[in-house]
C-alpha cells in the first residue's frame, strides 16, 4: 500500500516546483547573454558552423584584449564616462525641478502643460533630427557632445522621467510642505531639503534610465559627431559590424564589456530601481 | 550642495575641453574631409590611413582629414548631413541615384575640371560613366564596380553526379539541374536547396533582362503586364512549387535563423549574389568548393546581362572654390590605379578603374570570371518619379505575386497602374 506523503514532503516538493520553474524560466532570460559569451569566445570558423556549437572547443579568451585594442577603447570610454555623467545630471537636475513645479506649485494652466509636456513622447526622434541637426550646427555645436548632453539640462527627452517623479512628489503627503511653508522655509528648501531626499528612490531610477538611455544611445553619437576622437562606445562598437557580416566575436566580446557597467549600475541600485517603479506604478 | 556644484563644474571644465579639442594637423593649408566606409577598428582603416597619409605628405597645401563610418550608418549620416548642409567636400554615394543629387545641385559638375585637366575616363566602363552623368556632364565618377553572377557548390554538384559542365546556362537547364541537387533528409525535411529564383540578389527586373525585357519602356513608362512579363514572374513563383511550402518555409526560417546567407552555410548548391559574396567566402575560409558562371538566360530570347551597379566617388557642393580644386586634386588621386588596388585589397570590393583590377585578376580565377562579366552588367534604370522603383515601391507586389496560385497577371496590373499613378503625383507636384 502506498504511504501517504506527509505535508511537509507535499510543501517540500511544490517549494522545488516553484524553484525548478523559475530556473527554467531564468535560463531562458539568460540564455541570449550566455550566447553572446559563447560567440564572444568562438574563432571565426567556430562562427559559421552548422550546426552552431553551444560552447567552443577552447574558448578564446584573448578575443575581449583584441577587442578592446582593435578600437580606441579607452578614448571612447573617457568619451562616453563624460557624456553620460552629464546627461545624468542634466536630467536629474531638470526632471525634478520641473516634476516639482508639476507637482507642488498651484499655477495657471498648470495640468494642460503637462499633458502638452507628456505628448512630447510621441514625437519621433526621426521627425526632429535634421532641424536639431540643422539648429546646432548654426550654433556651432555639432561634433561636440554638446547636442547629445545640454538638451538634458532643459528637459530634453525627459518627458517620461518628470512624469515618473511627479508621480512620486505627489504621493508625498501635502502636509508635510504646508507645514515647513508655515516653518518660514521658501520653495527651493522644500525641494531641496524634503522633496528630494524622500524620493530617493525616483531619482535613482531616473539616473538609471537616463544611464542606460545615453550610455546605449548610438544614433545621437553618429549624427553628431564626426571626428572619431570624439566618439563614444555605441559608436565605435559599429567598427566591427562591416559590409560583409562583421567580427561577431570581437564585437561580443566588446559588448559584453561595455554592458558591464549598467549591469553593475542595476546589481548596485536595484532596492531603489524597483521602489521607484513600483511607487510611479509604470511597468518596465 | 558645494560637492554638487563642484562636480558640476569639473564635469561643465572636462566637457568644455573635449568640445574644443582643435586639430592642429595641416595648419595654415586647405583641410578637406573625405567620408568613407572603413571605420576606425576596421582592419582595413589602416590601409586607408596610409593612402591619405601620403597623399598630405606629397601636398604643400592641401591636408586631407579621413573618417570612417561603418557601413551601416554611413547612408544615415551622410542624408542627414547633406540635408543640413553640413557636408563632406568628398565622400562615397551610391552610383545608381547620382543623377538625382546632380539635379538637386548637391554634387559638383566635374566636367570642367575634367576637360581642363584632360583626366582619362577610358579606364572606367562606359555604363558606369553614364550613370554619373546628368545633361551630358559627368557629377559623379563610379569608384567601384559591381557584378551579380551565379555561384555554385561544385561538392554539393559532385555528390549529386554533376561537374563543373552541367553548370546550367540557360533557364530549363537552370531547373534541371536545381531539381537534382535538391536534398531531403529521413524526415522528409529539405536540407539543400538546389535554386531558388526569388531571393533578395535574384531580382525580377534581372530576370526580365535576361529573356530581353525591361520593366519601363524608353520613355520610363511601366511596361509590367505583358504576357512576356507575366510569364517571367510565374515561372519564378513556380520553380520550386514541387517542394511543400512547410518544408521550403521551414527551410528559409532556418537559414535566418543561423544569421548565414544559404550558400555560405552550404545549405545552397546554386545562388544568384554579387561579387562581394566570393570576399566572404575567402574571408570565412568556408570548407567547400566553389565557381562562378553567368546568370542564365531565357531559352529563346536569352540575354547575357547582370545588375550592375557601384559606388561612386562625389565631390560635394559646399561653395568653397578652394576646397572644390583641393577635393578635385585628391579626387584623382583616389580614381589612380594604385589607390584602386589598394582599395580593392582593403575592403575586397571589385574596382571602378579597370587597370587596377587586371593584376589581382591574374591570381584568381574566380576574381577573373567576376571581372569578365563586369562587361555584360546593366545598371538599374534611374526613374525620377520613382527612385525606388526596384525596392520598397515593387516589393509588396512581388510578395503578393511570390505566394504560391496567386493570380500574377492582375498583380502586375495593380503595379502598373501604381507606377502611373505615382507619374502622375510627381508630375503634378514637381
Amino acid at each position: 500500500m502506498m504511504k501517504k506523503i506527509s505535508k511537509k514532503t507535499k510543501r517540500r516538493l511544490k517549494t522545488i516546483g516553484i524553484h525548478a520553474f523559475l530556473m527554467a524560466v531564468g535560463l531562458l532570460f539568460i540564455f541570449p547573454f550566455l550566447w553572446m559569451l559563447s560567440t564572444a569566445l568562438k574563432t571565426n570558423l567556430e562562427l559559421i558552423e552548422i550546426p552552431p556549437k553551444i560552447w567552443p572547443d577552447v574558448p578564446q579568451w584573448g578575443n575581449f584584449k583584441e577587442s578592446i585594442t582593435r578600437i580606441p577603447f579607452w578614448l571612447y570610454l573617457k568619451n562616453s564616462l563624460i557624456v553620460t555623467g552629464l546627461t545624468i545630471l542634466g536630467a536629474l537636475f531638470s526632471s525634478t525641478v520641473t516634476a516639482y513645479a508639476f507637482a507642488k506649485l498651484e499655477w495657471p494652466g498648470r495640468d494642460v502643460w503637462f499633458i502638452i509636456m507628456l505628448a512630447t513622447t510621441m514625437i519621433p526622434l526621426q521627425i526632429i533630427i535634421i532641424p536639431m541637426f540643422i539648429m546646432f550646427s548654426k550654433f556651432g555645436w555639432n561634433n561636440t557632445p554638446l547636442p547629445l548632453v545640454l538638451p538634458a539640462f532643459f528637459g530634453g527627452g525627459q518627458a517620461f522621467h518628470i512624469f515618473l517623479v511627479r508621480q512620486f512628489f505627489k504621493g508625498i503627503p501635502k502636509e508635510l510642505t504646508e507645514c515647513a511653508i508655515v516653518d518660514g522655509a521658501n520653495h527651493f528648501y522644500i525641494f531641496w531639503k524634503i522633496m528630494l531626499p524622500l524620493s530617493r528612490p525616483a531619482v535613482i531610477t531616473v539616473g538609471l534610465f537616463t544611464f542606460m538611455a545615453s550610455w546605449n544611445d548610438f544614433f545621437g553619437p553618429l549624427i553628431f559627431l564626426t571626428d572619431p576622437e570624439k566618439f563614444t562606445l555605441a559608436l565605435g562598437l559599429r567598427a566591427f559590424q562591416s559590409q560583409y557580416g562583421g567580427q561577431h566575436n570581437l564585437m561580443m566580446a566588446a559588448s559584453l564589456i561595455v554592458m558591464a557597467p549598467t549591469l553593475i549600475m542595476f546589481l548596485v541600485s536595484q532596492r531603489y530601481f524597483i521602489e521607484g517603479i513600483k511607487f510611479s506604478g509604470i511597468k518596465g | 550642495m558645494k560637492k554638487l556644484f563642484s562636480l558640476l563644474l569639473v564635469f561643465l571644465f572636462s566637457v568644455t575641453l573635449v568640445a574644443c579639442n582643435g586639430d592642429d594637423e595641416g595648419k595654415g593649408k586647405i583641410t578637406i574631409t573625405f567620408w568613407h566606409t572603413t571605420p576606425m577598428g576596421d582592419p582595413g582603416y589602416a590601409e586607408i590611413s596610409k593612402l591619405v597619409k601620403e597623399f598630405n605628405e606629397s601636398q604643400d597645401e592641401i591636408y586631407v582629414k579621413h573618417v570612417g563610418y561603418s557601413f551601416w550608418d554611413y547612408w544615415d549620416k551622410l542624408d542627414i548631413v547633406v540635408a543640413g548642409g553640413k557636408a563632406p567636400d568628398i565622400g562615397l554615394n551610391t552610383l545608381d541615384d547620382a543623377k538625382s543629387r546632380a539635379m538637386a545641385g548637391q554634387i559638383y559638375n566635374l566636367q570642367p575640371l575634367i576637360e581642363r585637366d584632360n583626366f582619362d575616363t577610358s579606364v572606367f566602363y562606359d555604363n558606369q560613366l553614364e550613370f554619373g552623368t546628368y545633361n551630358g556632364d559627368l557629377y559623379a565618377f563610379p569608384f567601384t564596380a559591381t557584378t551579380r553572377v551565379l555561384y555554385y557548390n561544385l561538392d554539393l554538384f559532385e555528390a549529386a553526379g554533376l561537374s563543373e559542365e552541367d553548370v546550367p546556362t540557360t533557364w530549363s537547364e537552370l531547373y534541371e539541374v536545381a531539381k537534382k541537387l535538391d536534398q531531403y533528409d529521413e524526415k522528409g525535411n529539405l536540407v539543400v536547396l538546389g535554386f531558388d529564383p526569388t531571393t533578395q540578389e535574384a531580382t525580377y527586373h534581372g530576370w526580365l533582362w535576361t529573356a530581353g525585357l525591361d520593366f519601363f519602356d524608353d520613355n520610363n513608362n511601366p511596361i509590367l503586364d505583358s504576357d512576356a512579363h507575366v510569364a517571367v514572374l510565374e515561372w519564378m513563383r513556380d520553380f520550386n512549387k514541387d517542394i511543400p511550402k512547410d518544408k521550403l518555409d521551414g527551410f528559409t526560417a532556418a537559414n535566418q535563423l543561423l544569421g548565414l546567407d544559404p550558400f555560405t552555410a552550404g545549405r545552397t548548391a546554386m545562388y544568384i549574389a554579387n561579387d562581394s559574396l566570393h570576399y566572404t567566402l575567402q574571408r570565412n575560409q568556408v570548407q567547400f568548393r566553389y565557381g562562378v558562371s553567368y546568370i542564365p538566360v531565357h531559352d529563346e530570347n536569352g540575354v547575357r546581362v547582370n545588375w550592375g551597379s557601384g559606388f561612386s566617388l562625389e565631390m560635394f557642393n559646399n561653395k568653397d572654390e578652394k576646397k572644390k580644386e583641393a577635393a578635385w586634386t585628391f579626387y584623382k588621386y583616389l580614381l589612380s590605379k594604385e589607390v584602386q588596388l589598394t582599395y580593392y585589397h582593403v575592403t575586397g570590393w571589385l574596382m571602378a578603374n579597370k587597370e587596377a583590377m587586371e593584376e589581382p585578376a591574374k591570381n584568381d580565377p574566380i576574381l577573373a570570371r567576376l571581372v569578365e562579366e563586369l562587361q555584360y552588367a546593366r545598371d538599374k534604370r534611374f526613374v525620377e518619379y520613382a527612385p525606388a522603383w526596384h525596392a520598397n515601391d515593387f516589393q509588396p507586389f512581388l510578395d503578393r505575386a511570390l505566394e504560391r496560385n496567386s493570380d500574377v497577371k492582375k498583380i502586375l496590373k495593380e503595379a502598373k497602374d501604381y507606377y502611373i499613378q505615382k507619374r502622375e503625383n510627381y508630375e503634378a507636384t514637381r
